[in-house]
């Protein structure tokens, strides 16, 4: 594990309002589903359009309008009960993984909110589809 | 013998039928996005088109000999999305839908018009075409339950 993530480096969250993964624009917890139970960020201050293209290389063009990201400190997220960790993948370098700190289960409604208070901002793709 | 991949409805997208085999994950954001897989003694690459962070997303998956696959495992960078990318071209592979992480449908694309269209666009028409058809079926199913 490469695990060389300070808690002052920041990491963003990619989202959208279009029919997101189960129900909200970013993702509060690993579906049940997921075994290893962690969600995905990205490595830094992405915008918008850096976060489409970076999960998706297909999207030469960035993001579509409704599409967005949020951010939060490694540090606060670590404080909060998770473990944070650098894990990149073959096309997403800045890969970054959460899981919660003492156990790889499904997290409770208290863990999503506390991982959802550790974003601070929010950058909305503008403009009509 | 055909060289399409069999996709099971309900399946996850990265492991399309009961007895398919993970054998490595390339991409993942909260679930594997995509990778090589083993489906009755045949490999297979896959990978979401479209939709990462949404309800329903798109995916295809392509045939691929052990040699192509072990050009794609070690291949890194750049070299690595092209060699991924060529795997989806000129030859049929299988564009499917999955909702909730789960597939819902799935048809081939021909290799032809893949050469013809790029892969976004003829996968793109391919999945167009279920949805006017299921639409027009829709249609005529509320004649059914609207009376």
């Amino acid at each position: 594990m490469n695990d060389d993530l300070s808690d002052e480096d920041w990491v963003t969250q990619y989202g959208t309002i279009h029919k997101p993964i189960e129900g909200t624009p970013f993702k509060r917890c690993p579906s049940a589903h997921e075994v290893p139970r962690e969600l995905s960020l990205l490595r830094g201050k992405k915008t918008p359009d850096e976060a489409a293209t970076a999960v998706n290389h297909r999207r030469a063009q960035g993001a579509i309008p409704g599409e967005g990201v949020r951010y939060a400190l490694v540090g606060k997220l670590r404080a909060a009960g998770f473990r944070v960790w650098a894990s990149p993948t073959r096309r997403i370098p800045g890969h970054v993984s959460v899981a919660l700190v003492d156990d790889d289960r499904l997290w409770t409604n208290d863990e999503r909110d506390r991982f959802d208070a550790c974003f601070e901002s929010t950058n909305w793709k503008e403009g009509i589809l | 013998m055909s060289d399409l991949i069999k996709l099971g409805i309900g399946e996850r997208p990265w492991l399309p039928t009961l007895d398919s085999t993970m054998i490595e994950v390339f991409d993942r954001l909260n679930m594997p996005t995509a990778g090589l897989i083993r489906q009755n003694h045949k490999l297979f690459v896959f990978d979401c088109l479209e939709g990462h962070a949404m309800e329903g997303n798109v995916w295809v998956y392509a045939h691929v000999d052990a040699a192509e696959a072990q050009k794609i495992q070690e291949a890194q960078g750049e070299d690595f999305t092209r060699l991924l990318d060529q795997a989806f071209t000129d030859k049929q592979i299988m564009a499917a839908l999955a909702i909730n992480a789960r597939l819902r449908s799935g048809a081939p694309v021909e290799g032809e018009t893949i050469r013809h269209l790029g892969l976004l666009k003829a996968v793109f028409d391919q999945l167009s075409m279920g949805l006017d058809i299921a639409s027009e079926t829709k249609n005529a199913m509320a004649q059914l339950v609207d009376y």
